[in-house]
């Protein structure tokens, strides 16, 4: 064991308690004889149940977008790519408010595109919908940004091998380049989902905050926290119960650096 | 099933590769030549991986490029095999899919694939690491694996690049003779890329030289061996061609002024004038090597790094690179006994009795 | 509580104590947490409070009534609270640190608002039953959301228009930026809402006097308070010239 300089250790220990603490307080705080009945509050279902289709939907739609948009910025060259490449990473550095202004701006009745939907009788916001897509917007950068370094990392020569074995462009895709990115594809997907869990800013500024339509967890959370902390507490705890367990699913496995490579 | 091509060329920056060739089937065809002689670039073309910047290819006269037509078949959909230089074994996938996997790219079902794929394997004798995965496989059972899917599909046309650069010495005899056996036994047209004169002697039926991306020189091996054309190709099977200007005349002996190094030859009284062009061969297996200077009457002494050793059956070729660079023919016991290696400086002499002039 | 915005007064530009200021030996900060629908007013009370009264600095923290009657139950450092509703005060009297000197200061009424343009339907409190008819409120246990829910049942619609019910915020703010926003049909707020900068992009739906609410604020000084002196002498100028800055921003007066 490599000898550790002091400094790295206190130093160590203080980021343990910088992430530890507040779990350790949330578990200290949680008024454990009220856990039932604030799980099974009826709020607390309906968030759960919503967090459970807002975050899984918005992860659909990263990967479903975000595969061919990383192929697209990893494989081929245009004019502007960087500029593509900028956008993609825009939502994880935008606060996530100022996202959900964005998404009103575009999706809203007055906005760019969803006035000519609202004409069609389509109404984003305030939907269940609306909160995938503030979901969705402020996770896919995390997506993107995890397959395009496992396609980077392929040695391109196997796909070219793979053309010359008789692959057409999507047999090679298919049988050889998604299963050597895969364990970067797992763990951005991962990520993806766990920052679309946690989504609140955008969530409560594009989509609103509704019972049972738009209140996702975090929001619950919060709204319970104006006049019961302890019972946010044990929301919260959900919360963390259900990443924990997906976490301890991938077992080590969820940074895309980590896995890149191998 | 004739390989035509027709200047099919490739351009890439400042360099360009073009060739115009056939070559029948039932025939192993060396491409020839040092490294950046656009080899594999040539490959490339003919495995359709890459788009020609001109001329045409075709195999059985379909036409598989024709760049004033604005015709290029795809790699996927040419009936091609091939081998290369890096194998290039899918790490996804076991061995016996790697051999299966251009069956199946095509649509044929998976047990009939496997089952064809195995039967390859086996005659192989590697089927006994079918469900193993490429990294957990020796060098020679990783080209044995990259051989039987190039021939899996019963392609019409067996490209192989530099198929046993990345084998060490017992491997690389193995191998041989497989490869060898393979080839002979393929109905197609076969053609080895290698920059191994020795490989090349031994795989191929007629050679091609490349050197520049042009064809220099084409004929049998020994064609190639007895009458060099180049410089290159002379050095490269095994002869010490120098190329110059006669200077000095004096008592029997002149000087060979060569862009590289002077060499002194026994000249016929009368046959040359000083400022003549003359080529002059001396056979390696005159050259004497020596690891401290030689004492002694050989009139040319060099000295250099040992900058390769190629150990045949009965000898080791050394290449030095003296000015001019020279090649020595030494026993192998010699090796040994002078722990020669690449890198090491050496002395190398012969007389100039034994400095042959040809005709420039 | 979303406009978490410390709102930092520049009075000491137009003139206020400075430590080079010979009466001033040290300058205190006094922290007043108000209901996000005094944001304008007692902005503006305490500028004038920095200039007119003692050596003091002010920073408020605005948010729901519930929530910041929360945080001071959770310990935050305050030393005024200004309530919407007697309820939260109620609260941080039984469960908190306690008060002193609590008086009510003024009061409010309710209205609805809906975006200026003509998307909307909503021309009077029924019509918030219509139906497709979008409607936002503040959350319940929000003062302004629990008011407007007591006018709902006062006109006999809460059925019919909780059903329209698309977003509850956490805070009265909240619903004025989506009605700025256009995205909503209508949303109930107080009249002092519709502040001057607001005006021209809303339109003002009376609320019946019948069935309208009218909110009572009251404001105390935290027991807990190190800055007793400070935090006294804002209350009286809340109750002083204050007065006049919460009439001009449309604020009832107490009684």
């Amino acid at each position: 064991m490599r000898k550790t300089p002091a400094v790295f250790v206190v130093l160590a220990l203080g980021g343990i308690a910088l992430v530890g603490l507040p779990l350790v307080g949330l578990l200290t705080r949680a008024p454990w004889s009220r856990v039932w009945d604030a799980v099974s509050d009826p709020m607390a279902l309906d968030a759960l149940r919503l967090s459970a289709v807002v975050s899984i939907g918005a992860t659909a739609i990263a990967v479903v977008l975000g595969v061919p948009l990383a192929w697209v910025l990893s494989r081929t060259s245009f004019p502007g790519r960087s500029a593509v490449r900028a956008i993609v990473v825009l939502p994880l550095v935008m606060p996530p408010v100022v996202g959900g202004i964005g998404l009103l701006a575009a999706l809203g009745r007055r906005g760019v595109l969803g006035a000519r939907l609202d004409a069609l009788g389509v109404s984003i916001p305030f939907t269940t919908l609306a909160a995938v897509i503030a979901a969705a917007f402020v996770s896919f950068p995390l997506l993107v940004l995890a397959v395009e370094a496992g396609l980077s990392s392929i040695d391109q020569r196997l796909e070219r091998a793979a053309l010359a074995m008789g692959g057409s462009p999507w047999y090679v895709l298919r049988r050889l380049t998604l299963p050597l990115i895969a364990p970067q594809l797992a763990a951005g997907t991962v990520l993806t989902w766990a920052r679309a869990l946690g989504e609140f800013g955008a969530t409560i500024t594009f989509a609103g905050n509704l019972r049972g339509v738009t209140q996702t967890l975090p929001l619950a959370v919060f709204e319970q926290g104006q006049t019961d902390p302890g019972g946010a507490v044990v929301v919260s705890l959900l919360l963390v119960a259900l990443s924990l367990a997906v976490l301890i699913a991938m077992r080590g496995r969820f940074l895309p650096s980590a896995t890149a490579g191998r | 099933m004739t390989l035509e091509t027709d200047q099919l060329t490739a351009r890439r920056s400042g360099f360009e590769v073009s060739a115009t060739m056939t070559i029948e089937p039932g025939q192993t065809v060396a491409l020839l030549g040092p490294n950046g002689a656009g080899k594999s670039t040539f490959v490339a073309l003919l495995a359709g991986l890459e788009r020609p910047a001109g001329g045409r290819a075709a195999l059985d006269g379909e036409l598989l490029d024709d760049v004033t037509a604005g015709l290029h078949v795809a790699a996927h959909e040419r009936p091609i095999g091939v081998v290369f230089q890096d194998l290039l074994l899918f790490p996804n996938l076991s061995s016996l899919e790697n051999a299966a996997f251009p069956l199946r790219a095509r649509g044929i079902p998976a047990r009939e694939a496997r089952g064809r794929a195995t039967v390859l394997l086996e005659r192989l004798g590697v089927a006994h690491k079918s469900s193993s995965p490429p990294s957990t496989l020796s060098g020679g059972e990783a080209q044995r694996v990259a051989l039987a899917r190039a021939l899996v599909h019963e392609p019409r046309l067996l490209l192989l690049d530099e198929p046993m650069s990345a084998l060490d010495l017992p491997a690389r005899v193995a191998t041989r003779e497989i490869l060898r056996r393979e080839l002979a036994s393929f109905d197609g047209v076969r053609v080895v890329v290698t920059h191994d004169p020795v490989e090349a002697m031994i795989l191929a039926d007629r050679i091609v030289v490349l050197e520049g991306g042009r064809i220099t020189q084409t004929g049998t091996p020994e064609e190639i061996r007895t009458a060099p054309r180049t410089n290159y190709v002379a050095q490269l099977v095994g002869t010490n061609l120098f190329r110059g200007t006669l200077a000095r005349i004096d008592a029997g002996a002149g000087t060979i002024s060569t862009p590289q190094g002077d060499i002194v030859g026994a000249v016929p009284s009368g046959w040359r004038s000083s400022g003549d062009a003359v080529v002059a061969v001396v056979r390696p297996s005159d050259v004497a090597v020596h690891t401290t200077r030689p004492t002694g009457s050989a009139r040319n002494v060099l000295h250099g790094p040992i900058s390769s050793i190629s150990i045949e059956a009965e000898r080791a070729r050394i290449r030095v690179a003296s000015s001019p660079p020279v090649l020595a023919d030494v026993t192998l016991a010699s090796v040994e006994r002078l722990g020669l290696r690449d890198g090491l400086e050496v002395w190398v002499s012969f007389k100039a009795v034994e400095v042959e002039f040809v005709d420039a | 509580m979303r406009r978490l915005l410390a709102i930092s007064v520049i009075a000491t530009l137009v003139g206020g104590c400075t430590g080079v200021d010979a009466g001033c030996e040290f300058e205190p900060t006094l922290t007043v947490l108000a209901a996000a629908s005094l944001t304008e007013a007692f902005g503006r009370i305490g500028e004038r409070f920095e200039v007119a009264g003692p050596c003091v600095h002010v920073r408020f923290s605005f948010g729901p009534s519930d929530g910041l009657a929360t945080q001071i139950l959770e310990g935050s450092p305050a030393d005024v609270f200004a309530s919407a509703s007697p309820t939260w005060m109620d609260v941080v009297v039984e469960d908190g640190p306690g008060i002193q000197d609590r008086v009510d200061f003024a009061r409010n009424s309710l209205v609805v608002i809906t975006p200026a343009d003509d998307t909307t339907t909503v021309r009077s409190l029924d019509d918030l039953a219509n139906v497709g008819a979008k409607l936002v409120l503040a959350a319940e246990g929000v003062p302004a959301g629990d008011y407007a829910r007591e006018i709902l049942a006062n006109a006999g619609i809460t059925d019919g228009a909780l059903a329209n019910v698309v977003s509850n915020e956490e805070d009265v703010k909240g619903v004025v930026q989506k009605i700025l926003l256009g995205e909503a049909d209508a949303g109930i707020v107080y009249r002092t809402d519709v502040t001057e900068g607001v005006r021209s992009q809303v339109r003002t739906v009376e609320i019946p006097e019948d069935v309208n609410v009218i909110a009572t604020y009251p404001i105390a000084v935290i027991a807990s308070t190190e800055n007793l002196d400070q935090a006294g002498a804002f209350v009286d100028f809340v109750l002083g010239d204050g007065q006049e800055i919460l009439r001009s921003f449309g604020f009832l007066p107490a009684s």
